[in-house]
């Protein structure tokens, strides 16, 4: 149903947005995470590959033309010379990902298919655009940028935890809601 | 929510947003050409001189003011090219940084957010050649922006309720009730459109 | 399409059976309104909502069918947006845009109006209410009774024949209710209303009272009333 599609559609690209809002705590290694990528895991986890990523396409585009979505109040086009240029650009390509291998893992046990789906669309697939923005925007070699974007990894991976709470907590309160499995 | 950074008014409030998006997206996307960090650097000063045209100094001061975000990536990339001893690149990368967010802000900071939205919601419309329904980039558009205050309040009214029976205050605790309330908004909001009539057209 | 008090607006619920899964949650219910006031009232989970869905369209049935002015209103829905509008209980769940002019103007579109004719009716609107600078304004800078009147007047302008309201009043203060209330009582359409609050249909044509999925009585707001209070007292004094 269209009006189903477009209203999960814009509520997960709010909760992506949202996410940003909450307070970013620093890690032992003192970078700063948001949660706004778990935002993006869940897009695919939850609403699946198309509706997924075009939520999360919704919320990059609005960012990127200038709404204060990303975390710290950031938007605009000048985000694109920036560090995480690579990242936001990813995310919709991570949240399809995501979910495409959520619904090729249908039969496999809910917690190891949203680990398995968030760790390869969350972070292997995200980090490929991730790096080329670092080696654009900061002429960084490879290694180089493997280095530098290694410092987010100990936060993604708790993200990929939460990503699976949350998803097989909502698989068990409302198994209908997790589009992926049904 | 969305209120808006700058109280100045500027030569460019009254320009167009259409307009405004437009030319900066591509004066932007030029920045990614430049491998010259002379240009570069004229471009930077350009930038700042069409800051203080628009809105004197105050404004130039504003537009340097919202340049604090792009400090950390800045010594990042100072630190690095001293590093490797290739100055160029650096002075390169580092305006070109600068002059986008400059570009960017001067948008943001001369236009009405409401506006934007609104010359979204037109510009979306064209979608509709790439087969997607307007009528449903427009709802979701708006529902988007809608949500946003929506979903803020209840994560801080969740986090209250939770320190209230709890000494612990943490994120990842109301995340499943936070998710599963966007569900059911989702059941209810869905049902309301259709109610009115629902979504026309094509499926998207 | 103007609402004349002298044709009554007919609704006719035949047979209607509803089921979530295998429970069952209305069961053969046949029904015939023709007052202009009535109102619905029942304990929690007895299906009043459900039932009002049903007279919206909204929720498909198992059996049977709704018919309003001879309308099927699950099946034509271009129809039924003309015919009947709802207001549910949180208004949160059903503005969906940001400003209250986009709101207003949105049933109209859906009539297939222009976007310069929706807008000079919303604007008439407004003004009727005083509330022209509303227009402009951001849904989250309302109040929560602010939010259920731009809800009340976004499908008063679609002009529908029966309006139905599910407990639109839960969490507002008595003068924003006694406002409201004075809105609704100047209304020419027919108004099926559920509500916990049995004063709410004193000036009501018609009371009725479901359990369970089942009408429990039916009549003048009095007799109904004082029936569902003896009985919920019995109750009460059964189980504790
Ligand atoms: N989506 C659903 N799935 C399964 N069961 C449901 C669903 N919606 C409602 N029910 C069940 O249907 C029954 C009737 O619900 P309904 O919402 O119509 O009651 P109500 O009279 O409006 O109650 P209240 O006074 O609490 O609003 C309840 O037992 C409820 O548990
Ligand atoms: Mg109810």
């Amino acid at each position: 149903m269209i009006e189903k599609t477009s209203v999960l559609v814009a509520l997960f690209a709010a909760l992506i947005a949202v996410l940003g809002l909450v307070p970013a705590f620093p890690l032992a290694s003192g970078v700063p995470i948001t949660a706004q990528s778990l935002g993006i895991m869940l897009c695919g986890t939850i609403l699946g590959s198309r509706k997924g990523g075009l939520a999360a396409l919704l919320f990059v585009l609005l960012t990127l033309v200038g709404l204060p979505l990303l975390a710290g109040g950031r938007g605009g086009i000048g985000l694109l010379a920036g560090a995480s240029a690579g990242f936001i650009v990813g995310f919709p390509i991570a949240a399809y990902i995501t979910g495409w291998l959520m619904e090729k893992t249908k039969s496999v046990d809910i917690l190891i298919s949203v680990a398995l789906s968030s760790i390869m669309g969350g972070i292997v697939i995200l980090y490929i655009p991730g790096l080329i923005g670092m080696m654009i925007n900061a002429g960084m070699s490879l290694n180089a940028a493997i280095v530098a974007v290694s410092v987010y990894l100990p936060g993604d991976i708790l993200k990929v935890i939460l990503a699976t709470i949350v998803t097989s907590a909502i698989f068990k309160a409302r198994p209908n809601s997790v589009l992926t499995r049904t | 929510m969305f209120t808006n950074v700058s109280s100045y008014s500027t030569k460019l409030d009254g320009v167009s947003v259409q307009k405004k998006i437009v030319l900066s997206c591509f004066t932007a996307a030029i920045l990614f050409f430049i491998k010259n960090p002379l240009v570069m650097f004229f471009i930077f000063l350009v930038l700042l001189l069409i800051y203080f045209l628009a809105g004197g100094l105050k404004f130039l001061r504003l537009g340097l003011y919202h340049l604090k975000i792009t400090i950390p990536f800045v010594i990042i990339l100072a630190v690095w090219h001293l590093y490797l001893g290739n100055l160029d690149k650096g002075v390169t990368l580092i305006f070109r940084l600068i002059s986008a967010f400059l570009i960017a802000n001067l948008f943001l900071l001369t236009s009405k957010i409401h506006d934007i939205i609104l010359a979204i919601q037109k510009y979306s419309f064209y979608l509709k050649i790439f087969r997607i329904n307007p009528h449903a980039v427009s709802i979701t558009l708006g529902l988007f922006i809608r949500s946003i205050p929506i979903l803020n309040q209840r994560a801080k009214d969740l986090m209250l309720a939770q320190s209230a029976r709890s000494t612990k205050r943490s994120f990842w605790r109301i995340s499943v009730p936070l998710a599963l309330s966007i569900l059911d908004d989702a059941d209810h909001v869905s049902e309301a459109l259709r109610a009115r009539g629902g979504i026309k057209g094509r499926e998207n | 399409m103007e609402i004349s008090p002298d044709k009554p607006t007919e609704i006719e619920i035949c047979s209607a059976s509803v089921f979530y899964g295998k429970e069952r949650i209305l069961e053969n219910l046949s029904l015939s309104i023709k007052e202009q006031r009535v109102g619905f009232i029942g304990r929690n989970g007895s299906g009043k909502t459900t039932l009002l869905r049903i007279l919206a369209g909204l929720q498909e049935l198992n059996n049977g069918k709704v018919l309003i002015d001879g309308t099927e209103v699950a099946k034509k829905r271009n129809e039924a947006i003309k015919k009947v509008g709802i207001i549910f209980q949180n208004p949160d769940h059903q503005i969906i845009f940001p400003t209250v002019g986009e709101e207003l103007r949105f049933g109209l579109s859906q009539l297939g109006l222009s976007k310069n004719e929706a807008d000079l009716k919303v604007i008439a609107c407004l003004k009727q209410y005083d509330k022209v600078d509303w227009f402009e304004r951001s849904i989250s800078t309302l109040s929560q009774g602010q939010k259920h009147l731009v809800c009340l007047l976004s499908v008063l302008l679609m002009k529908p024949r029966v309006l139905l309201l599910d407990e639109p009043f839960t969490g507002i203060d008595i003068p924003t209710q006694l406002k409201l209330e004075h809105y609704l009582s100047s209304l020419k359409q027919t108004i099926i209303h559920v509500s916990h609050v049995p004063e709410t249909f004193e000036n009501y044509q018609r009371l009725i009272w479901m359990d369970e999925g089942i009408i429990q009585a039916d009549g003048t707001p009095k007799t109904v009333i004082e029936k569902y209070r003896t009985t919920m007292k019995n109750y009460d004094e059964k189980t504790i």
